[in-house]
Formats: structure tokens, C-alpha cells, sequence
């Protein structure tokens, strides 16, 4: 029996294997869409944090993580959590109303490049 | 013959007679008759006397005399007799109380350690010191002796074969746990990749499955007696560690984790606290309807740290339950023969190595409830836990707090606000003492973290050094190069964290899916925020 057999922190991989965090589910409760540019943010008024005790700590990370607003794979790339995974635990504080997702502009409503450019000439001319 | 027939069984030991007492019945007897035949003759000597007078009165006197010498040589016999009976009798008995002491003390004794693992020095070649003379009792010695060595030596070759078969299941489960580990640290990439939801669901699948014969080879390990592959050297949250346990067991869907504990446990403790777990999980989940809930609770208690695992089943009978309790208290010996409650002998056996007590009672829904209780040794309170665990990297530098839905674009566009800011002119201004890192160093590299990455406190070059002496020193180190570094240099600390912060951003990046070059910049806020507040303090 070599040292090789021996797995030490980081080596012994993860505490909580990863479909022990969801429950085993991996669609996003209430079919929210979240794809990986999502923007997400804590909502300010969220409702106070009685039950904590349902909320596990890879929930509460994620809040912590969207006081700011984030992309999904921001926040997945900094709880070193599969996308899949931490998809599904957004879309639960989602549904909890604790965090939302930052509306994105559609492509008609973006800004010409024309009215960009005027707006850059316009502060040349200042 | 000897051993076909056994007197011992068929007459109790008060129907035999002692040595003694036959002796003495063997003495008695003849003398009484000699005894007896000298009063006779003194007694019809004189009668006869009057009647016949062909015995002369000398040759009466010349009987008696002869009888009585008889007598005395008799006495004299039965006296050496009596003492050689004596000593017969007490070597006999020694050597009786010798063999019965190593029957019952020394053979079990050795045979208990050897079972153990533990060496036992050769059987002394004379354990047994006859006293006596006799050959026969000395043979008699020799052979109890002799019974001694060949059992010792039969235990002994019991002890290494079973000591070979242990060897050949850690082997094994080695072996399969190395497959294992290699096979989720697979998993566990390929679910970084996966964006479907469907192959993430089989991904699942597989990792639970993979998980649980993870857990199947750690048990063989576990009862062989080796200590389990995996291991933590800081402490791990308990609610981690209860929810590593559920994701072994089959139905860990459902089981419910209830608490708001942030103790941790002992790094050393953690992977059989989680096996532990794990069996008792699995026995709750086993033995209740399966649309019921397991539920568990943790909570610090003054003596330690308590789980509950509770179901929703029939029950245990109370004569039962008495039993598994006995056997979580205190496991016997590995028996093959109880290999139907083998995950509560590898509970019992992962207790009593971290003086863990589990009990069970019925639960008050009707099934069964076991309390673990951790003792204080293996679990680090909140506080110190925090303080022992590596600082999170902050999500960025910049604006932190809700933040208004409006700037979401500026936001989603730059990934991480400003960079962060370069504390060196601060440094410049608070710190002009020679005390400082090098003056000219990389701006990054001239901030040395006020602590390691794990919260230790870092020693200040020179801090504490009388001024006159922090010049002399250091003018006295720069020609040898040992003091001060020459400036664009970096010292091997510094050499060390920029590569220990490299390596932790490749290692966030590859793990990450691809955004930017975000984790590497990540990296650096982590180590400059360290290094901020007590330099800003002097």
C-alpha cells in the first residue's frame, strides 16, 4: 500500500459530492432560464432570513455572491461549482424571491451607434 | 487410550479420593493388623503361660521384642511414606494450579494479543519449574509445557493468516478506492462541462453510484483496521460533513438536513465521522417506508456535539435494540458471522476510535432515533473553525453591496468593477522605515500578506529590531544579499505566494467555464486585501 493511496484535502475531492447539494435535481425549479450570462443580483428587499435553516450554505454563498451583481458563471466559477448545479440553487432563492435576474435589453432597444457616436462628438466638443 | 478414555466428565471431583487418603488407607490398615497381633500375642502370652510351659518366658520376651521392632520399622516406613505422599501430593497440585493458570489466564492472554497484532515473546522453554524428583511428574511438566508452545504457535499461525486475509482486503479495497477516485475526479469534470440538464441528471446518477462504492471499499478498509484513505487536515464544517454522509447513502433524497451549527470537525476525524454518518443514515433510510423522511439534526450540546438521525419506521424491538446499543458500545471482535449488521459494527468500530458514543432509542414518530454524540476533542467551534479555514477570495473589488438593477450592462460587460487598487503610494507614505519591503520591488510583490493564506500571522522583517541596530543590519546584510533583497528582486516568501497565488488562479480558472482571464485576477485581490488593514494600522 503506497503513499499513492492516500488522498489528502483537495485530493479527496469535494466533502458534498455535488448532486447531494440539489437533491439530485438538475432543472431549475418553475423553468427559470438561466444560461450562463444571466445577470443576477440579491433583491435589496429581500425577506429576512428566518428560515435559515432550510437555506443551505452553498444558498447563502450565492447571496453573499450577488450582493453585486453577477453572471451565472461568475457565481459558478467562484463557488467552484458545477454551472448545472449552481443553476439549480439560484433558481431556488429565485423562486424565494431573494434574488432576481437583471432584465437585458433587447436588440431593438440597444442604443444606435449612431447616437453613440454624436453623444462621444458631443463630448469631444465640451 | 489416553484419549479414549476421558475420566474427567462421567465423576465429579468430590467421588475421588486424595492421594492421602489412600495413602493413609493403605498405611492404616496393615499396621492396625500388626498392631492388633502384638496385643494378641502379649495378651494369650501370659494365658498361655500357666498351660504351656514349652514357650519359655524368654522366648515371649524374644516375640514381643521382634513384633515390636516391627512396629518401629513400620512407623519409621509410614513416615518417610507419609512425607514422600506429602510432597507427591504437593507437586501434583502445583503442577495443577500451573497448567489451570495457563488455561485460563496466560493461554487466553496471549492468544487475545496475538489475535491483536501485537508480537508475543516466544514460550519460555521451562515455563514450568517442577520441584520434584520424580521423573513421571517432571515428564508430566514437560508435556503441559509442551501443550503450551503448540498452542501459542497454532494462535500465532492463526494471527498471521488473518493478519494476510487483512492485508489482502486492504489491499483490495485500496486498490478499488484508488479506481474510485480517479473515476469521480472524471465525474466531477465532466459535470464542470455539462450544461445540459439531462446529461447532468445521468452524470448524477453516476456519481452517486460511484460514491457508494466508494463507501463499499472505504467499509472493507474500515473493518481491516486501517485508518481511511481520504483525509482533511482543517477542520470541515458539520453540516458538510452530514451532508457528504446523505450523499452515500441510496435514498439520500430523502433525507432532510436540519441545522444551523458552523462548528466543525477535526480534519483528522472527518472522513470516519462521515462513514460513521453515513451507515447510520443508511440504516434510518433502510428501515423506514420509503415516502417517509429521514430527518437530521445537529446541535452543540456541553459534552460535544450531537446528531440525531431520525426515521419514520416500524421500530426496533426493545430486547433488540439493547443489543445493537451493546454492540455500538463496545464491537466485538470481527466475527464473519454477523455480516448481516455489518454497517453497524463498522459505526461501532469508526466510534470507538474517536471515543464517538452512539445510542439508539425508539423515536417518538414510532421509529428509531440514534443520537451520535462527538466528543469536544474532535469538534472545533465556529469561531476557530472560521478562523482556521483559508479566507474566501472576495467576489471583487469595487462596489459591493445590493446594487441598483439599472448598471447591470457597465456590470455584465467588465465582469469584476475596477481593478484593484494599488496600495504602494499609501505604503510610501505610512511606511518610510528600511523595515518596509524592498523600495523598488514589483508593486504586487511588495506586499507581503499580513498572514500566510491560511490566517497564520507573518513576521515582519526586522519589526522589532532598536532602530540603530535595523540600520547597521541591514547595511551589513546588502553586500552578502541575505538582508535586503536587490530591488526587482523578489524574496523567496514573496517568490513562493506569487506562485502560490498563480497557482490557485490556473487551478479557479480551469475548474471555471471560460470567463475571461477572471479567476488569475481574482487571485491577486484575495492576497492585497490581506495585506491591507494592519499595514494601514502602523
Amino acid at each position: 500500500v503506497g503513499s499513492g493511496d492516500k488522498w489528502v484535502d483537495r485530493n479527496s475531492g469535494p466533502v458534498v459530492r455535488p448532486y447531494a447539494l440539489t437533491g439530485g435535481r438538475t432543472q431549475p425549479a418553475a423553468g427559470e432560464v438561466l444560461d450562463l450570462i444571466t445577470v443576477i443580483a440579491a433583491v435589496r428587499q429581500a425577506p429576512e432570513i428566518d428560515d435559515s435553516i432550510r437555506l443551505s450554505p452553498e444558498h447563502r454563498k450565492i447571496l453573499s455572491l450577488c450582493r453585486r451583481q453577477a453572471t451565472l458563471a461568475d457565481v459558478a466559477s467562484d463557488m467552484a461549482l458545477p454551472v448545472g448545479v449552481v443553476r439549480v440553487l439560484t433558481a431556488d432563492l429565485i423562486q424565494q424571491g431573494r434574488i432576481a435576474v437583471v432584465p437585458r435589453r433587447a436588440p431593438g432597444q440597444q442604443p444606435s451607434t449612431d447616437l453613440l457616436k454624436e453623444v462621444l462628438h458631443g463630448l469631444h466638443a465640451l | 487410550m489416553g484419549l479414549s478414555s476421558p475420566a474427567g466428565p462421567e465423576r465429579p471431583y468430590a467421588a475421588r479420593h486424595s492421594i492421602r487418603y489412600r495413602f493413609g488407607a493403605m498405611v492404616v490398615v496393615p499396621t492396625a493388623c500388626l498392631i492388633l497381633l502384638w496385643g494378641v500375642l502379649v495378651t494369650f502370652g501370659t494365658g498361655l503361660d500357666d498351660h504351656m510351659s514349652s514357650l519359655t518366658h524368654q522366648q515371649l520376651a524374644e516375640m514381643s521384642v521382634l513384633v515390636g521392632g516391627g512396629l518401629v520399622v513400620v512407623a519409621a516406613a509410614v513416615i518417610l511414606m507419609g512425607s514422600f505422599a506429602r510432597r507427591l501430593s504437593r507437586d501434583i497440585a502445583d503442577l495443577g494450579a500451573t497448567a489451570q493458570h495457563l488455561a485460563d489466564e496466560q493461554l487466553p492472554q496471549a492468544v487475545e494479543r496475538l489475535r491483536r497484532g501485537e508480537e508475543v515473546e516466544p514460550p519460555d522453554a521451562r515455563p514450568i519449574r517442577p520441584r520434584t524428583r520424580s521423573r513421571e511428574l517432571a515428564q508430566a511438566a514437560a508435556a503441559i509445557a509442551n501443550l503450551q508452545h503448540t498452542t501459542l504457535a497454532a494462535a500465532a499461525g492463526e494471527a498471521r493468516v488473518r493478519n494476510g486475509l487483512r492485508q489482502v482486503f486492504i489491499s483490495l479495497a485500496r486498490r478499488n478506492q484508488s479506481l474510485l477516485q480517479r473515476q469521480l475526479r472524471l465525474i466531477d469534470a465532466l459535470e464542470q462541462k455539462a450544461s445540459d440538464p439531462a446529461a447532468l441528471a445521468d452524470l448524477f446518477s453516476l456519481d452517486h453510484l460511484t460514491t457508494r462504492m466508494r463507501r463499499h471499499a472505504e467499509s472493507l478498509t474500515i473493518l481491516s483496521g486501517a485508518a481511511a484513505a481520504r483525509s482533511w487536515s482543517e477542520p470541515v464544517p458539520v453540516i458538510d460533513v452530514i451532508r457528504g454522509a446523505m450523499a452515500e447513502v441510496e435514498d439520500y433524497q430523502r433525507v432532510t438536513v436540519l441545522t444551523r451549527a458552523e462548528d466543525a470537525v477535526a480534519g483528522p476525524a472527518v472522513a470516519d465521522m462521515i462513514h460513521l454518518l453515513a451507515e447510520l443514515i443508511e440504516n434510518a433510510a433502510l428501515f423506514s417506508p420509503s415516502d417517509t423522511r429521514v430527518e437530521v439534526r445537529a446541535e452543540r450540546v456541553a459534552n460535544g456535539f450531537a446528531i440525531e438521525i431520525d426515521d419514520r419506521g416500524l421500530g426496533i424491538e426493545p430486547t433488540q435494540l439493547n443489543d445493537i446499543n451493546q454492540q455500538l458500545a463496545d464491537p466485538p471482535d470481527f466475527d464473519l458471522a454477523n455480516a448481516d449488521r455489518l454497517g453497524l459494527f463498522v459505526g461501532g468500530k469508526l466510534a470507538a476510535r474517536h471515543s464517538v458514543r452512539i445510542s439508539l432509542r425508539p423515536s417518538p414518530y414510532g421509529g428509531t432515533s440514534a443520537v451520535v454524540l462527538m466528543p469536544s476533542s474532535i469538534v472545533v467551534p465556529a469561531a476557530e473553525a472560521d478562523a482556521a479555514r483559508p479566507p474566501a477570495a472576495p467576489p471583487g473589488n469595487g462596489e459591493t453591496g445590493p446594487l441598483d438593477l439599472r448598471s447591470a450592462e457597465r456590470l455584465a460587460l467588465t465582469g469584476h468593477g475596477p481593478p484593484p487598487p494599488v496600495t504602494a503610494p499609501q505604503q510610501a507614505v505610512t511606511a518610510p522605515s528600511p523595515r518596509q519591503a524592498p523600495p523598488d520591488g514589483p508593486v504586487r510583490a511588495s506586499q507581503p500578506p499580513a498572514g500566510t493564506y491560511r490566517g497564520l500571522p507573518r513576521r515582519t522583517r526586522q519589526a522589532s529590531l532598536s532602530p540603530h541596530l535595523k540600520d547597521s543590519a541591514a547595511a551589513a546584510g546588502r553586500p552578502s544579499g541575505s538582508g535586503s533583497m536587490p530591488s526587482g528582486e523578489h524574496t523567496p516568501e514573496q517568490a513562493r505566494d506569487l506562485a502560490a497565488a498563480l497557482q490557485s488562479g490556473w487551478r479557479r480558472g480551469r475548474q471555471a467555464e471560460p470567463v475571461d482571464a477572471q479567476p488569475a485576477a481574482n487571485a491577486w485581490p484575495a492576497a492585497g486585501q490581506d495585506s491591507g488593514p494592519p499595514q494601514s494600522e502602523e
